[in-house]
């Protein structure tokens, strides 16, 4: 591993939307559309690529709450009903598309596509996805890194360093849990990074993580070799940097490879264009207009006229793509080497429901990438590593502490705190002063204070999650993402109140559990100041 | 009828398939709290026909400005929830306390410029010092501290605030200063300090160095890994004099 080399790094997560006490959710849509879409895809993509000896590395971060939605059997139950309703609505499709020469195929392909998903998840895994991500982990071809809890947006608790190793640490219990190892590398939620932060990351033995371009440029002392090496932070952790090069190339909703007018448009979907008569009973949730994943056209450009999308030419539109990519990536590797000792290296993380969800052709991009990739040779072609295989093989990095960054707009906290959110963090940061009160009141409890004790230290990490205030920056879902807040802070407030005035409700408190389960190992005690 | 989990108390409207059958089933009232939250100032006793109007065209705006403002990876970060609906909610009534009776203020870093600041004064306290017929002449004051170690004030500013207000984005000059902001109301000559932040520090804007007295390598180094593009070399001084052209 002397060449230059490409270290893609894929986020999966999603927030913990679980609603046991409806029969049906809408948001719970997210994640099922993510199952359907990245997740499964992309374990079938690593099969596929492992049946053919096609070698690929990848670096997957899977968020403790996605983890615990992924092994939750009531959502393992409603995703199944999903599919089924997905397949209905195909076999609809296909009946109402029949003899049409442009919409019929593309509406089995989408049909066929659910069914695949379901034997995946039924036969292939027994609707264990862990499992399946694990094969791989223990296989050395992806490894695994965990991260916040919640995934809140950690700068902004950075004078509560309790809620920051409650974040930490609830991650490496379900992590630990969930694959039987201790994570080595810990993504930051949108790569929100301070100084000092590497302190409490490597006191959990966390070799690793990822910050922003911006964040390493302006850190201290200048990093030399800019963001083709990572840099060791004071404490000894391994700060890799986000290549800003890659990051466009992928990101950019204009100018990025998604936006090809070749690919699939995301937005005109069936459930907008059909009479509402006809999909309102395949959406549920009571709602007659609404995304059902049924696409049959291409993104096609600046025109009123849509062209109908051609599976075919966008597969080939992928790999040349991929193509692309890498020659720049190539071109970029050896500008960057002819100024270096070392081999430089290109991080490109990017989110993991990207491929597939929005970029409905991001896992064919990865499948072209990887076979590229592999048929290279010479010297100018890249090794695509893990992080940690990096981190392994070039332990002696220059000293530096990234500043203050994140990878939101602006590439500060602009998106965490704006006029659509700042109310949040009075509340949440109260409840992390009164978990931390707590946890020093009631140090060695058990039995049922200790359940309540638990079940107050999930509710303070759910008000926490950086996902919901970016959501009410957005204006997307914002009452439902201020509900979720309200909610676990009024939940967490009641458990408060009754720890205080010596009382329990445990009707409500086994209600709660029963909702709000993820986290099943947490112990609140976490909540203890570090002496 | 409000589906289950799109919303139990709110209304939501899709921005991007502007919806009037939905804006119709609002009343009056529920039409003007949803202007006052989507920033419009419409005069009162202003027709519905209008109020629908205007609630739509800026809905329409608004679609606009975000389709052309979409590159941020934040922005893309948001395709993750599909089935999220662009929504301008009539807010509930809120299940959670407002205020926690205590006196205190927290000061966040937002950005090289801005600190987020959000303070309360319990009851007690403002029962006798903050009248309901009076001003009570609270004021921020927002302290530079000069380094790390040194605590003493290098400068500071006041920006007066009312006896409602309880939040405020503070435009500070000097990216990677430190800062400590005091909650304080006048009295007689001296300022009576209620509450002090946490000392904190503003991120850089720009990098340390001049990227002139960097060795090449590093130089170009940084050039490849964008720092052009992230604009975080310090502008140059201008120089009035100079005529010749960079290079020569």
């Amino acid at each position: 591993m002397n060449k230059a080399c490409l270290a893609l790094v894929l986020n999966a997560h999603l927030p913990f939307v679980r609603k046991p006490e409806y029969q049906s959710f809408l948001e719970e849509r997210w994640f099922f559309e993510a199952l359907s879409e990245t997740y499964i895809p992309l374990l079938r993509l690593f099969r596929k690529l492992e049946t053919e000896a096609v070698p690929f590395k990848l670096s997957l971060v899977l968020s403790p709450t996605l983890t615990a939605m992924l092994g939750d059997r009531l959502l393992g139950e409603r995703y199944a009903a999903y599919l089924a309703n997905q397949i209905a609505l195909g076999d609809a499709e296909a009946a109402r598309t029949s003899g049409d020469a442009v919409f019929g195929p593309l509406a089995v392909m989408y049909a066929d596509l659910y069914r695949q998903d379901l034997e995946d998840f039924e036969k292939t895994y027994e609707r264990n996805i862990l499992d399946g991500f694990d094969y791989f982990y223990k296989r050395g071809r992806i490894e695994v890194l965990t991260t916040g809890a919640t995934h809140a947006f950690l700068p902004l608790y950075r004078d509560q360093p309790e809620a920051v190793a409650a974040q930490i640490e609830t991650a490496i219990v379900a992590h630990r849990a969930a694959f039987g190892k201790h994570p080595a590398g810990f993504w930051l939620p949108q790569l929100g990074w301070y100084p000092g932060l590497g302190e409490i990351l490597h006191s959990y033995n966390l070799k690793y993580t990822v910050a922003t371009t911006r964040g390493a440029l302006l850190g201290t002392p200048l990093p030399a070799n800019g963001s083709f090496s990572p840099v060791r932070s004071p404490s000894g952790l391994t700060v890799f940097i986000r290549d800003a090069g890659a990051t466009k190339a992928v990101w950019s909703e204009t100018e990025g490879y998604p936006a090809d007018p070749e690919y699939r448009d995301f937005y005109r979907d069936i459930g907008f264009d059909l009479q509402s008569g006809y999909i309102a009973p395949y959406l549920g949730s009571g709602l007659s207009r609404g995304y059902t994943g049924y696409k049959y056209w291409a993104i096609t450009g600046h025109t009123d006229r849509k062209l109908p999308y051609k599976p075919v030419a966008a597969q080939a539109r992928a790999a040349e793509h991929a193509k692309s990519f890498l020659a720049d990536r190539r071109a970029s590797a050896r500008a960057a080497a002819a100024w270096m000792d070392n081999p430089p290296l290109m991080v490109c993380p990017y989110d993991a429901e990207l491929f597939g969800h929005w970029w409905f052709e991001g896992p064919l991009f990865l499948e072209a990438l990887f076979r590229e990739a592999a048929k290279q040779s010479g010297d100018d072609s890249l090794d695509l590593v893990t992080l940690a295989e990096f981190d392994q093989k070039y332990p002696d990095q220059p000293q530096s502490e990234p500043e203050f960054s994140s990878w939101g707009e602006g590439g500060y906290a602009e998106v965490w705190l704006d006029g659509a959110n700042d109310w949040v963090h009075r509340h949440s940061h109260k409840a992390v002063e009164r978990m931390v009160e707590l946890a020093e009141r009631f140090p060695d409890e058990s039995g049922l204070r200790e359940r309540i004790l638990n079940q107050g230290a999930r509710e303070v990490l759910l008000a926490m999650c950086s996902d919901w205030s970016l959501m009410m920056r957005s204006g997307k879902s914002s009452s439902f993402a201020r509900n979720q807040i309200e909610e676990a802070v009024s939940n967490f407030t009641k458990i408060y109140e009754m720890l205080c005035s010596n009382t329990v409700d445990t009707e409500w408190l086994t209600g709660l559990e029963k909702r709000n389960n993820p986290f099943p190992d947490i112990n609140y005690r976490m909540f203890r100041p570090k002496r | 009828m409000v589906p289950a989990g799109l919303d139990k108390a709110c209304a939501n409207f899709q921005n991007e398939h502007v919806n009037p059958e939905k804006l119709a089933l609002l009343s009056d009232g529920e039409l003007h709290i949803l202007a006052d939250r989507m920033g419009l100032n419409l005069p009162e006793g202003l027709e519905r026909l209008f109020v629908l109007e205007e609630i739509l065209d800026a809905l329409d705006e608004d679609s606009q400005e975000r389709r052309l403002g979409q590159d941020g990876p934040g922005h893309v970060e948001e395709k993750k929830y599909s089935g999220a609906y662009p929504s301008f909610a009539i807010p509930a009534e809120s299940s959670i306390p407002q205020r926690y009776n205590e006196t205190m203020i927290r000061a966040l870093p937002r950005d090289p410029s801005w600190v987020f600041a959000y303070w309360d004064i319990s009851e007690n306290k403002r029962a006798v010092l903050c009248p309901e017929d009076g001003d009570p002449g609270l004021f921020l004051r927002v302290s530079e501290l000069s380094g790390a170690k040194d605590h003493q004030k290098r400068d500071y500013f006041d920006i007066p605030v009312s006896r409602d207000d309880c939040q405020w984005y503070i435009n500070t000059p000097h990216p990677g200063a430190r800062y400590r902001i005091d909650l304080c109301m006048h009295a007689s000559v001296k300022a009576k300090v209620l509450a002090k932040s946490d000392e904190i520090r503003l991120p850089l804007q720009y990098m340390d160095a001049n990227p002139d007295s960097l060795p090449q390598a590093t130089r170009r180094l940084l050039l490849l890994s964008g720092c052009s593009e992230l604009n975080i070399a310090a502008p140059r001084p201008s120089n009035p004099s100079r005529i010749l052209p960079d290079g020569e």
